[in-house]
Formats: C-alpha cells, sequence, structure tokens
C-alpha cells in the first residue's frame, strides 16, 4: 500500500555504522570540511496525533476495520496533561481546537522561528506502547511511523524522527528499527519510554540494542511508559508531578540496567540519548553506582570499567526541560560533577512549556565553548547532520 | 517469657547524654537464635512454627536478592557464636567505646536473618504486630536497658496502620523509645492517607520516624520492573526513597502534620539536592495541582532528615560538600551501619578536606536537634 517510490535510496548503514563505531569518543568527530559545519540540532520536538484515525490510510485493511470497529480509540498520552500548563506553550501556533504541534505548519513555524535551529528531531510520543495487544501495537507502530514519513518528514527537509517500536515484542520491535533503516535516512534515532515492563537492559528487550547498533542508531529513552505495573518501585504516586518529576528513578533504573546486564560491551556502539527526563540527577547516581560497582565487582565480571566511564561514553542527555541549570554557575556546576561537557544535547522539548526557556541554559554558564558542545559538537557526534557555512545562519 | 518488666516502668532511664561523643543513627542488632520467639504468645509460635512468616516473596526464608557476601557483615563483627550485632559485649566494643558513640540508634530488621524482609512486613497483620512487640521488648531488655547508650527505633506494622498505632501507644512513651522504625518498601507511597493516622499517632507520642532502606512492600524493586542484578539492586534503593520523598511532600502530607519529623536511613544524600531542585523547579509550572502552603525546598529543613551511610563519593570532595549545603546542612545525620560491611567509621568516613564545623554538626548537633536532646557545648 505504500509508495515505495517516493522513499529516498537506502542509505550506507555499515558505513554509519562503522563511523559511528570509531567516533564513541568525542574528540574524533568526523572532520568537519570548510564548506560545512556540525548543524544546531534540537532533538526533542513533539508532533502530536489527534486522532488515531489519521493512521487509518497507513494500516492495513484488517487493522483499518479493527480500529474502525472499536470507535477510533485514540491512544493519546497522559505524559503532558493536556489542560495543563505543561502541555503547550503559551506562544504556540494553534490549531482550530487550540492544539499545538498537531501540524507540519504550525510545529515547524515555531520551532525553527529562532533563525538558529537546524534540524528538529521529532519524537511522537503517541502511546503505541500502551496498547496491550502485541500485534496490534506493531501495527500501529509501523503506521504512526508511516505517519511521519509521510505528513512530517516529507514537508521541510529540516526534520528528522525517530523510530517509534512497539516495545511489547522487542523481536518486532527490531524489525521496525531494520524496516525503517533500510530505506529512509531521516529517521535518525529510536524512541523507547523510560518506564518498560522489563528493564531495557534485560535479554529479551537485546533485539532493539542489537538492531540500534546495527543500524547505526542512537536510542533515546524519552519520559512515558508502558503501564503494565506501577511507575514507581513504591506504589502509585498521587499527583501528575509526582509522577513526572519522578520518573527520574526510573531512568537510574534504566542506565543501572543497561550497564549492568552487559548491553555496551556487547553492543559497543551503543548510543543512548535520555530525553526530556533532566540532567542534574546524574553525578549522584554514578557515584552512587561507581562504588557499589567497586563492592560487587564479582557480581559484574563483564562491566571492565567503572560504570560512570561507560555512562560518560555511551549516554547523553537532552537540555529541555533544565531543571534549574539556568541559574548562574548552575550549569557549570553540574557539568563539573557529570565530569565532562559532551554529555548534553540541546533540545527545546517544543510544544511542552517549562519555567523557562530552552535556550536560558546560556545564563548558567560562562563557557562560551560549552554551549557550542552543547547546541552543535554534541549532537553532530550523534547524528551527523551538518549544514553549509554559507547558509547564512549564525554561527 | 513474659513481658519484660523494665518496659512498664517508664522513667527508669534517662534522656540519652551527648557532650564530647558521636550519634549514630544505624545500628543493626539481631537477637539470638530462638530468642524472639521466647517472647510471642503461644499461637504465635505454633503459628510460625507451622506456616513461617509470609511475606510478598515465594521464599521460606530469605530475601529476593540474598546478600553476597557473608550476609554483608563485616568479618571481624561475627561473635563466637550467633550472627553481628547479636552479642553486646562485641558491639560496645566495636562500635560504642572504640568510636566514642554516646547515642546510637537500634534499626532492628530482624528476626528475618540473612534478608532484609523484617517482622513489620508479614502478610498477616496479627502476626506482624506480634512479631514487632516481641522485637520491641527483647531490644528493650537485652540491649537498651543494659546498655543505655543503646536505643530503640521500634518497627511497627506500617502497612496495618491500627495495630502500628497500638504499638506505638503501648511502648511509645518508653524512655528508651526514640523513634519509630519504618522502611523504604511500602505498598503506597509514604504521602498516602493510609499513613496520616499513624503520623497523628507518632507526634502524639513526641516520636520521629526514621525509614530504613528495604526489600518487600509488595511491588517490582523499581518503578520498571525487577533488576537483574545485585549491583543493580543496591543502587535501586536510592530511587525508593526519591518516590517517599516526592510523595510525602507533594501529597501535603508535612501541610497537614507541621510537626511530622521524617530520616531516611541508608539512602544516601546528594541525590536528593538534585531531586529536589529539580521538583522545584517544575513545581512552578504545575503548582496549581497541589496546593502545597510553601514551596518544596522550604519543607527540608523542619521535616526531612538523611544520613549519611554509605557516604557519598564523588571524585572531587568538594562536591559532597557543596550538595551536603544544597540539601540542608543541618539535616544531615551520621550512620555507621554497624554490623554490615559497608560500615563507616566517624573518623574516616569525612574527606579530610571535610569543614570542620560541617562534621561536627554531622556527628552529633543535628542529632540533638533531631532527637530533642538537651545541647552541651562541647
Amino acid at each position: 500500500m505504500f509508495n515505495l517510490a517516493c522513499f529516498r535510496e537506502p542509505s550506507e548503514r555499515l558505513g554509519a555504522l562503522k563511523t559511528m563505531a570509531t567516533n564513541v569518543l568525542a574528540e574524533n568527530a568526523p572532520a568537519v570540511t570548510q564548506s560545512v559545519r556540525p548543524a544546531v540540532v534540537d532533538c526533542d520536538v513533539h508532533p502530536i496525533l489527534a486522532s488515531s484515525t489519521a493512521l487509518l490510510p497507513y494500516l492495513d485493511e484488517y487493522w483499518a476495520d479493527q480500529l474502525t470497529a472499536a470507535l477510533s480509540p485514540t491512544y493519546e498520552p497522559n505524559y503532558h496533561p493536556r489542560g495543563s500548563a505543561i502541555a503547550q506553550r503559551l506562544d504556540a501556533t494553534l490549531d482550530e481546537e487550540g492544539r499545538a504541534a498537531t501540524t507540519v505548519e504550525a510545529l515547524v513555524k515555531d520551532v525553527f522561528a529562532d533563525g538558529f535551529t537546524d534540524f528538529a528531531i521529532l519524537n511522537c510520543l503517541y502511546a503505541v506502547q500502551q496498547i496491550h495487544q502485541p500485534r496490534r501495537e506493531a501495527a500501529h507502530a509501523r503506521a504512526l511511523n508511516t505517519w511521519i514519513a509521510r505528513e512530517w518528514l516529507d514537508h521541510d527537509p529540516r526534520l528528522r524522527a525517530s523510530i517509534v517500536v512497539p516495545m511489547g515484542t522487542p523481536r518486532a520491535a527490531a524489525e521496525e528499527i531494520a524496516y525503517w533503516a533500510a530505506q529512509d535516512d531521516r529517521f535518525v534515532q529510536v524512541l523507547v519510554l523510560g518506564q518498560s515492563e522489563l528493564l531495557l537492559g534485560r535479554e529479551i528487550n537485546w533485539p532493539i540494542w542489537e538492531a540500534a547498533e546495527k543500524a547505526g542508531l542512537p536510542v533515546a529513552i524519552h519520559i512515558g511508559g508502558v503501564f503494565r505495573q506501577a511507575p514507581t518501585s513504591v506504589g502509585w504516586p498521587t499527583t501528575y508531578l509526582e509522577w513526572y518529576v519522578g520518573q527520574q528513578a526510573n531512568l537510574e533504573a534504566q542506565l543501572c540496567s543497561i550497564v549492568s546486564e552487559g548491553i555496551l560491551q556487547k553492543f559497543p556502539a551503543t548510543k543512548i540519548v535520555v530525553t526530556e527526563v533532566g540532567f542534574n540527577w546524574l553525578p549522584p547516581f554514578l557515584w552512587k553506582f561507581d562504588k557499589l560497582w567497586k563492592s560487587y565487582r564479582p557480581d559484574l565480571p563483564w562491566v571492565d570499567r567503572l560504570p560512570s566511564e561507560l555512562i560518560r561514553e555511551h549516554v547523553r542527555f537532552t537540555t529541555a526541560p533544565s531543571d534549574g541549570a539556568e541559574e548562574p554557575g548552575r550549569l557549570d556546576n553540574i557539568v563539573s560533577r557529570m565530569g565532562s561537557d559532551q554529555m548534553l544535547v540541546y533540545s527545546s522539548d517544543y510544544p511542552h512549556n517549562h519555567h523557562s526557556g530552552s535556550r536560558d541554559i546560556e545564563a548558567g554558564t560562562t563557557d562560551v565553548g560549552l554551549l557550542d558542545r552543547i547546541y552543535r559538537h554534541n549532537a553532530s557526534d550523534l547524528y551527523n547532520l551538518v549544514v553549509p557555512t554559507s547558509s547564512g545562519k549564525a554561527e | 517469657m513474659t513481658i519484660i518488666e523494665s518496659v512498664s516502668a517508664p522513667g527508669t532511664l534517662g534522656a540519652p547524654i551527648v557532650d564530647t561523643g558521636v550519634i549514630d543513627v544505624d545500628i543493626h542488632p539481631t537477637p539470638k537464635e530462638g530468642l524472639i520467639n521466647t517472647y510471642l504468645p503461644k499461637k504465635w509460635q505454633d503459628h510460625v512454627r507451622e506456616y513461617g512468616v509470609r511475606t510478598t516473596n515465594g521464599l521460606q526464608s530469605i530475601g529476593e536478592y540474598p546478600q553476597m557476601y557473608g550476609g554483608a557483615m563485616r568479618a571481624d563483627a561475627w561473635p563466637e557464636s550467633g550472627y553481628p550485632g547479636s552479642d553486646l559485649g562485641l558491639i560496645q566494643e566495636q562500635l560504642l567505646d572504640l568510636h566514642n558513640v554516646q547515642l546510637g540508634v537500634l534499626q532492628c530488621l530482624a528476626p528475618g536473618g540473612q534478608t532484609l524482609n523484617p517482622a513489620s512486613q508479614a502478610l498477616n497483620p496479627e502476626l506482624g504486630a506480634a512479631l514487632c512487640t516481641a522485637i520491641n521488648d527483647w531490644q528493650l531488655e537485652h540491649l537498651v536497658y543494659p546498655e543505655p547508650r543503646l536505643r530503640a527505633a521500634i518497627p511497627v506494622t506500617l502497612d496495618c496502620p491500627e495495630f502500628a498505632i497500638k504499638e506505638i501507644k503501648r511502648v511509645g512513651s518508653d524512655p528508651g523509645v526514640v523513634s519509630i522504625l519504618g522502611l523504604s518498601k511500602t505498598l503506597e507511597p509514604l504521602g498516602s492517607r493510609r499513613y496520616w493516622p499513624l503520623y497523628e499517632a507518632a507526634i502524639e507520642a513526641g516520636l520521629p520516624f526514621q525509614f530504613h532502606l528495604s526489600t518487600g512492600g509488595g511491588h517490582a524493586n523499581t518503578g520498571t520492573g525487577w533488576t537483574s542484578y545485585h549491583t543493580e539492586y543496591h543502587v535501586g534503593h536510592v530511587q525508593s526513597f526519591q518516590s517517599q520523598i516526592l510523595s510525602l511532600i507533594l501529597t501535603g502530607t508535612f501541610d497537614r502534620f507541621p510537626e511530622l519529623k521524617i530520616m531516611f536511613v541508608e539512602g544516601n544524600v546528594v541525590h536528593f539536592a538534585s531531586l529536589l531542585q529539580r521538583l522545584e523547579y517544575h513545581w512552578k509550572t504545575l503548582r496549581s495541582e497541589v496546593n502545597l502552603q510553601r514551596r518544596p525546598l522550604e519543607y527540608i529543613q523542619d521535616h526531612i532528615w538523611a544520613s549519611t551511610q554509605p557516604i557519598d563519593e564523588p571524585d572531587d570532595p568538594a562536591h559532597l560538600v557543596e550538595m551536603i549545603e544544597e540539601f540542608c546542612a543541618d539535616n544531615v545525620l551520621y550512620a555507621s551501619d554497624y554490623p554490615h560491611f559497608d560500615f563507616d567509621s566517624p573518623e574516616t568516613v569525612f574527606p579530610p578536606s571535610f569543614p570542620k564545623e560541617l562534621r561536627d554538626k554531622i556527628l552529633r548537633k543535628n542529632g540533638q536537634q533531631f532527637f530533642g536532646l538537651e545541647v552541651t557545648e562541647s
């Protein structure tokens, strides 16, 4: 049912993988020729699927019938409650229903309005992962990715996207990654959620890591969840704010699992982008993890280096929300505690609304070089996105 | 054996005296084998013999993550017979005398043996209550009254507030009791109204809470499923504490109970600073949901304490001091975790550059304030 002619040529995925493997250390970033520079990449923007009926053209007959017969339930996540202050910025371009980011025109207009952003990565949070029926989850993930390609990526060359995968069936998730990697290099990343049914490092989830590495794609772990169990280890939180802020705990659990289970040894080109969960919490977590790794060396014999070293090498964090890093000196402080200026990549988290603007983090540092890493180089190490220096964009 | 005379004679023990010494908020005693049984009514002795103590795992007598080495005990802390922490003489020699501990608070996680599944987590609340009573009578008789430098945190059936309140009323006024022992893993987050009657009773009894690291509770040990390896399991404890602190603040529990004092034990310190900065930031956007009377960070000073062991070890020791101050330098207390392998000694736990004034606060002054002791200048 797809018009394959409109897809781009298969990209040199093997080449990309090799590049990635040799460039795990950011010092070895790809050589930038005189005619191009690393792009400013907004690593987290959210297109919104307002109604599941928009997927009908991209579902086969069986799944389209199933959707229609069920009165088209829309798995809109409540990760950003629609009426609350976090849902959308006050200055966002709205559709007729008063919603932001439901059309490519509105999103592109707002995201690139600053004349600074060169590329934006679409992380669609439509919650296929919360569909319990595994075959339906996989079919809807395929339809959603096709919708992203046709109705978003095709409309603006500055857009890139993450592949939404059916997390409930890792084998199917791997197939989804391979499917898009083979035909559309505008999909530059894999998207999974911070709360999974089984920790992401578990062997049952290895097909996802294997496929991502093979495709040369980073894996974004974004705030959100499959809600198969309580989202904390002590039961269900009472408030949304508690859930949202508290998801950092699940990201700690995921990073701990990924390192402990040996993902970074088994799939050494793996890159992870912790997205929309803050980053101020990382240093205490690294100190705790390092200390216990030293105590329990025989528990994880394959983890042959300090967990903090592995995490500094393989994991990146998006900058929005800042969790307050724009306070004078705070960003410098956090980066000093992280022990690396290569871990932060810029994001706006459009259209979500936070207490500070996405570029306000500049007030948290006096280090221009750090900002250059955050805006350009760190993302370039992940996605190899460049723009011509003659584009007239501000350097 | 009967309920102990000393328990029914409160007042025979003076308040702890701390002048130049150390306050240690986390010491683990273990009853000698079979001893707790003698404090149980016959009905429960029979029950335990026949059915054991059922908790939220399916194992006969261990927890879901058995300790990796030697019960996680200090190798030198094993007495000639029995478990580490079961010999008062050794506790005195290796801890109280050697490190000048003038107030040591007992965190009895037994009778789980090598597990951290303690009495208060028995699924049968009547049994849990009987076990908590037995432990409290045992620790007062065998440890606190013979050695008044030791004082008791009393385990209670947290997830059955009715019996927990009974136990607080029964034994909470004994001068040997200085706090109520809760566990980090609960059925619901600690801000849940389920626990509010318990907080009311604690305040009435004038007792603070100590919530010690634990397993169990009724959920997977992370909010995203069970961990595989012991390292992950152990790192993951701080995540439970994070969930608890958010719940306590955001449910308005501290607004409802302005006198409620909560200490988190063995849950690290500096991660709370980052977490609460994050909370403060997002509260600014979403405050309409929760209607708090104060900014989130303002609740720390009056309500939330954290103990140091296992001490956070950043590469740069200056970061430790900075982040303790970001949390609240008045609300951090020293803990040894004797007799466990990751014991922190008061002499060596702080890096050499650690400010003396802050060290004194953590070793002594903050504890004097937390336990409401007379403050004597050293």
